[in-house]
């Protein structure tokens, strides 16, 4: 006796399922890239405030390197300040290499500098620097890094904000993009739903078979979109890699966990967002359709 | 063969309450329709093509609700009851259609399951009952065949299991016997009788069949353009007015 199969009530996925899964997976690649572009920032502008965090330059604008060293031991000594080195010439050289070039003449007056880390809680520390300076009868310029960090962190806050709707804008085309499938998937299937409704099935029971068919796209989808999405962001650290000493201007792509976690997360929120629409949709639809 | 009822209740199983029925179109299908079927009743449909059998089988199995009009089924009236409970009337009536409706991409068994597996139910349940009702319609050794490559009459087997598998109170059937040999037709309709004897199944069955209708002397009920002009009339009159 043949034994009796069980096949899912609605029929097999066709061409225009596929050309959706594509889409969906597409749509999840950039929604994933976009998060961890996202998050890259975010950790790039904690990175980058962390490294320049009172940190002060100043210019010693006559002098050689016993001047700035000289210099460098009376601030040392300042209330507030933590540090002070002083550079010698061969790092001005270096600094004004890629404008004038190498070996410049021995008797071309150069600045020196002196790297201070200040303590964050020091007050009036530009003029106290300055004041000592004088005192002791150099020119100085001061360079507050902080002032920097700051634009960079403002930009970086636009960067996020940018991510954060390019995400928003992402997950509403899936949404869209799912509740117009489902919508031409249920008046394709129209027949179907017709004889399931006259055996009896519920407005849930039909709803759920869309249901576990768009959360089993979404999850697919959403897991070649991550995997894409991964190779994505392998390409971007490797390639920071390659940029070597420059690479700490690139965001912070490292495939770390919070990495990992976000792309196992992409599927599951695709699937999600898929089977939510596609209930809204066909429960909606349902109700217009008989 | 009797088709007396076993059970009769006073409640009827379908009152239909001048019902006036059309189309967006402005074809006008049904006009004034009353009547009413006792539980228990095995009633015949007849008429010409076109006088409105289909659209007034699809008002009593709660596919359409009328533009005017009520219909009652089991005691409840289907043109203003909500969804769900138009879903739990529709589980106590068994529809065969005229054009079968199998599903293409479900087995012959999985079509006459539907209706046990749309409500939930497990399928070691109901899996033995389905496939004693498709030996017992001649489809034992079809089970796994798609509708497409069953025969019209076997898929007209198939639609008549499914119809008849949960034991329903309402059987309504458009043209069941049309597209199998007399032989199979007598032997459908001797299991409809069973169920309308044993069950006390309410049976309507719009048909073409005149020499079917003779057979069983049932009731029936002549629609034509819209209108029923015999009610409870016996076949000889409904094979005189078709003659």
């Amino acid at each position: 006796m043949n034994e009796p199969s069980r096949a899912p009530l609605l029929p097999k996925q066709d061409a225009r399922e596929a050309a959706l899964f594509f889409v969906v997976a597409a749509l999840c690649f950039l929604a994933a890239l976009t998060a961890l572009a996202t998050r890259a920032a975010y950790g790039a502008a904690e990175s980058w405030a962390g490294q320049v965090q009172g940190e002060m330059t100043l210019r010693l604008i006559e002098g050689d390197d016993e001047d700035a060293r000289t210099l460098a031991e009376l601030l040392k000594d300042l209330p507030g300040v933590e540090s002070a080195e002083a550079e010698d010439r061969a790092y001005t050289e270096r600094l004004l290499g890629p404008w004038l070039g190498e070996d410049l003449p021995e008797d071309l007056p150069l600045s020196r500098y002196i790297a201070l880390r200040v303590s964050p809680d020091a007050e009036n520390i530009v003029e106290t620097l300055a004041d000592a300076a004088e005192g002791a009868g150099f020119q100085i310029e001061t360079e507050i890094h902080q002032a920097w960090a700051n634009d960079v962190e403002r930009s970086l806050g636009i960067l996020r904000l940018i991510g954060m709707v390019a995400l928003i804008l992402l997950i509403t085309i899936v949404v869209s993009v799912i509740a117009f499938a489902t919508h031409a998937a249920l008046l394709a299937r129209r027949d179907v739903v017709a004889v399931l409704h006259t055996c009896g099935a519920s407005d849930r029971f039909i709803s759920r078979l869309f249901e576990y068919r768009f959360f089993s796209l979404g999850l697919r989808a959403g897991g070649l979109g991550a995997l894409f999405a991964l190779f994505g962001a392998m390409l971007l650290f490797f390639g920071a890699k390659q940029s070597g000493d420059r690479s700490w201007l690139l965001p912070q792509m490292s495939p770390d966990f919070g990495t990992f976690i976000l792309l196992i997360v992409t599927p599951l929120i695709a699937a999600v967002v898929s089977m939510v629409a596609a209930r809204v949709t066909v429960t909606r639809a349902l109700g217009e359709l008989n | 063969m009797s088709t007396e009822p076993v059970f009769s209740f006073d409640e009827p199983t379908i009152r239909v309450d001048g019902v006036n029925h059309g189309y967006m179109s402005g074809d006008h299908v049904l006009g004034d329709i009353n009547m009413e079927l006792k539980a228990g009743s095995f009633t015949f449909l007849t008429g010409p093509s076109g006088s409105g059998k289909t659209t007034l089988l699809q008002l009593l199995y709660a596919a359409q609700t009328p533009r005017n009009g009520d219909v009652y089924l089991f005691g409840v009236n289907t043109t203003n009851a909500s969804r769900k409970t138009l879903t739990r009337l529709r589980r106590r009536i068994g529809v065969v259609y005229q054009d079968f409706r199998l599903l293409d991409h479900l087995s012959a068994y999985e079509n006459a399951a539907l209706p046990l597996r749309v409500t939930g139910r497990q399928e070691r349940e109901y899996r033995d009952d389905v496939m004693e009702l498709l030996h017992w319609v001649g489809l034992g050794d079809r089970i796994q065949a798609r509708p497409t490559t069953l025969s019209g009459g076997e898929q007209q087997r198939v639609a008549i299991a499914r119809a008849l598998v949960n034991k329903p109170d309402l059987l309504i059937a458009d043209e069941p016997t049309g597209n199998v040999d007399p032989e199979m037709g007598d032997r459908l309709v001797r299991l409809i009788v069973e169920l309308n004897r044993r069950l006390s199944t309410t049976v309507l069955i719009a048909t073409h069949d005149i020499p079917l209708v003779e057979r069983l002397g049932a009731p029936v009920m002549r629609l034509e353009n819209g209108l029923i002009i015999h009610e409870n009339a016996h076949a000889e009159r409904s094979a005189e007015a078709d003659a």
